[in-house]
């Protein structure tokens, strides 16, 4: 039976806005639920409905066998870790962890018991007298998920906490929310818009837009197997490349160049928008699959990562840029974002290969392509076309 | 007062010799208007400790002492041996104390449902409320006293608390500190097991100290000072409050101007303390808004 789940939730706002739309979620016990979405899709009001702090319009929700959705949140059982920490500025660190056992009435001598271990285990051990204004960010954040860890609830929910602190903090915290769930794998939901968090935190994610499920699958299956145009633009960094063209014949064509997609044989002759992520880029050489197709492009920017770098260059196909795209990726900056030259018919595509650039800014460089890694969208609605992934002899 | 010149040190820089070369004030320059106006405020209070040591004769003198050549406890006696002072100071103390703690209350509770609660018509019942603030005492002050009147309250304590066991401006003062606390502070004192009433409690009060001793303050000078409806509405000596009860030492033709010194004296006193001590949070609550926490 799964911890949480969430049956046809709904949430219509004064005035008619629709948060949330017809949401079906189970999460599963122990299980961590990652909600991931641009900003305004809707993923912090389905978790503030799950917690009861949001009326739920139409729908239920079930915690355990129970069906909480007209319960108030002192009845839930859940914790929650808020942006913003939400620590209680009056109180001490440690009757901020005290609190929510105090108000569950839990007898003193194991309220001091849980308290000092908790402070122990997340090393709040000298700030135990301090109060919130005095600590820093990342302590703040740390007294936060203590005061939800120290009620063991049935389930945690999670609204962006990290997202407050600096970037080293924040990859350190991350990994260290996922040893944490390894410890202790109480059901957790999480809401964020960062894909990595999501990405390398959930078990599952789910990914919304306009309050609507987009995809719920694991991590690896998003990125490998996108649902639609939006999920494919929205996973993974940098961003997949998405370009016009033509599907025929199990052929892919965009201006000049012909790449065989294997399994989309059955879906005849009709325009598509087509994906390749960035890795699916390879230096063309010996150490390549021979049967991988090449391109052979000029480079306008290299980006050197260390590791790795990112190849920019242009291809003579139209690119595609559908109001999908522009929510997936430029949400937070806006419709040009990424956008400095009006050449329209030239899509900018990226390559990241592993080591240093083979080449500098305006050098040619032949590129393999996996062709197990490509992407096929309807033009029309963005969905996937299915692949036949199964292994085919040539 | 002086200002003294800073030498520059051997051997510095051209711009930090200009800088500590210049003639500096050992005080802050905003001290040069302060003080004269913290003078002006001051003077009156002084002039009345003294006088209330005065007979009536130097008070009166021309042109006035500031220093008394003769010590005079006349005025003390007065207000302290023949007269129901202690009684009226008791009244006031009651009076006042009640208000306090009945503003305290009402206004948050309200206050903190007008700023939280979703409820319909209450933005409508609020503006009323706020409207009401417009209106001059000299308007409602008829219908109240008929109100008491037909209680039976008239001439007693009762009728001096109960018209302002809750003020339309303590509930405004409430309802906007309210308005801009952190709403997840709240939130998470919800989901942390508080009611509704638990968050207020808990969170929302402890918060408000500044708020609160705000009110405190204001609702406490107010009553305290009240002297129109306590006029109307008390008419014996011994439901009398302070400001009511000094009235008595004015005739139409005489004035005891030191039994009145003496008795502003004591009835100034229990202001000033409540200041002082509550002079911190008092100035907090004015800066608090300009301050992130």
């Amino acid at each position: 039976m799964p911890e949480i789940s969430v049956e046809r939730l709904t949430k219509v706002y004064a005035g008619g806005v629709k948060a949330v739309d017809d949401v079906s979620l189970e999460v599963a016990d122990g299980e961590f639920m990652v909600l991931v979405g641009p900003s305004g899709c809707g993923k912090s009001t389905l978790l503030r409905m799950i917690a009861g702090l949001e009326k739920v319009t139409t729908g239920r929700i079930r915690i355990g066998a129970e069906d909480v959705t007209t319960l108030d949140p002192p009845d839930r059982d859940i914790a929650m870790v808020f942006q913003s920490y939400a620590l209680y500025p009056h109180k001490t660190v440690r009757e901020n962890l005290a609190f929510g056992l105090r108000r569950r009435k839990v007898p003193k001598a194991e309220i001091a018991e849980r308290v000092e271990r908790m402070g122990e285990m997340l090393g709040l051990g000298e700030l135990m007298a301090r109060k919130p204004a005095a600590l820093s960010g990342g302590q703040r954040q740390r007294v936060a998920m203590g005061r939800a860890l120290v009620r063991e609830p049935r389930a945690f929910l999670m609204d962006e906490p990290l997202s407050n602190l600096d970037a080293k903090l924040r990859t350190s915290m991350r990994g260290e929310l996922a040893r944490l769930h390894e410890r202790l794998p109480t059901t957790t939901v999480y809401v964020t818009h960062d894909q990595v968090e999501a990405m390398t935190l959930g078990d599952r994610v789910a990914v919304l837009r306009d309050g609507v499920v987009q995809q719920c699958a694991a991590p690896q299956e998003l990125f490998e197997r996108p649902a639609n145009v939006f999920v494919g633009a929205f996973m993974g960094s940098p961003a997949m490349n998405l370009l016009r063209g033509e599907l025929d014949g199990g052929v892919v064509s965009f201006g000049a160049t012909r790449l065989p997609v294997p399994g989309a044989l059955a879906h005849g002759r009709r325009s598509v928008v087509l994906g390749l992520r960035p890795t699916s880029f390879a230096l063309a050489g010996p150490q390549c699959d021979p049967s991988w197709p090449t391109i052979e492009v000029v480079v306008d920017v290299v980006e050197e990562l260390g590791s790795e770098c990112n190849l920019l260059f242009g291809v003579d196909a139209p690119a595609f840029s559908g109001d999908a795209v522009e929510a997936a990726i430029g949400g937070e900056t806006g419709p040009d974002a990424g956008r400095l030259f009006a050449d329209e018919g030239t899509a900018r595509l990226t390559a990241q290969l592993a080591g240093r650039a083979p080449v500098g800014p305006g050098g040619r460089v032949e590129l393999a392509i996996d062709p197990s890694q490509l992407h096929v969208f309807d033009d029309a609605t963005g969905d996937a076309l299915p692949l036949d992934r199964t292994p085919q002899r040539a | 007062m002086s200002a003294t010149p800073v030498p520059a040190p051997e051997g510095a820089p051209m711009s930090e010799r200009m800088r500590l070369g210049r003639w500096r004030l050992p005080f802050s320059p905003w001290h040069l208007v302060l003080a004269p106006v913290a003078i002006i405020f001051a003077l009156p209070l002084l002039w009345m400790v003294l006088s209330s040591f005065m007979s009536n004769a130097q008070i009166n003198q021309f042109p006035p002492t500031i220093i008394p050549g003769s010590l005079h406890l006349e005025g003390w006696n007065k207000v302290l041996g023949d007269s129901e002072f202690p009684t009226w100071f008791l009244n006031s103390t009651i009076v006042s104390a009640v208000t306090v703690v009945a503003n305290l209350v009402f206004c948050s509770l309200a206050g903190y449902a007008f700023a939280r609660l979703r409820f319909r018509g209450s933005t409508v019942l609020f503006l009323l409320i706020l409207f009401t603030l417009v209106i001059p005492f000299e308007i409602t002050m008829i219908p109240t006293f008929i109100i008491m009147d037909k209680l039976g309250l008239q001439n007693t304590l009762a009728a001096l608390i109960i018209p302002a066991l809750v003020t339309p401006l303590g509930v405004f003062l409430m309802r906007q500190f309210f308005v801009n606390l952190p709403r997840e502070v709240e939130e998470a004192a919800r989901i942390d097991g508080c009611s509704r009433l638990g968050v207020l409690r808990h969170v929302a009060l402890p918060l408000a100290v500044p708020a609160l001793s705000t009110l405190a303050a204001l609702t406490f000078l107010t009553t305290w000072n009240e002297l129109l409806w306590p006029l109307i509405v008390i008419s014996s000596d011994d439901k009398s409050t302070l400001p009511l009860g000094l009235t008595t030492f004015q005739g139409q033709h005489t004035q005891d101007l030191s039994a009145i010194m003496a008795g502003d004296v004591i009835t100034t006193l229990p202001v000033l303390l409540a200041f002082l001590l509550a002079q911190r949070t008092f100035i907090q609550s004015l800066t608090s808004s300009a301050v992130k926490g």
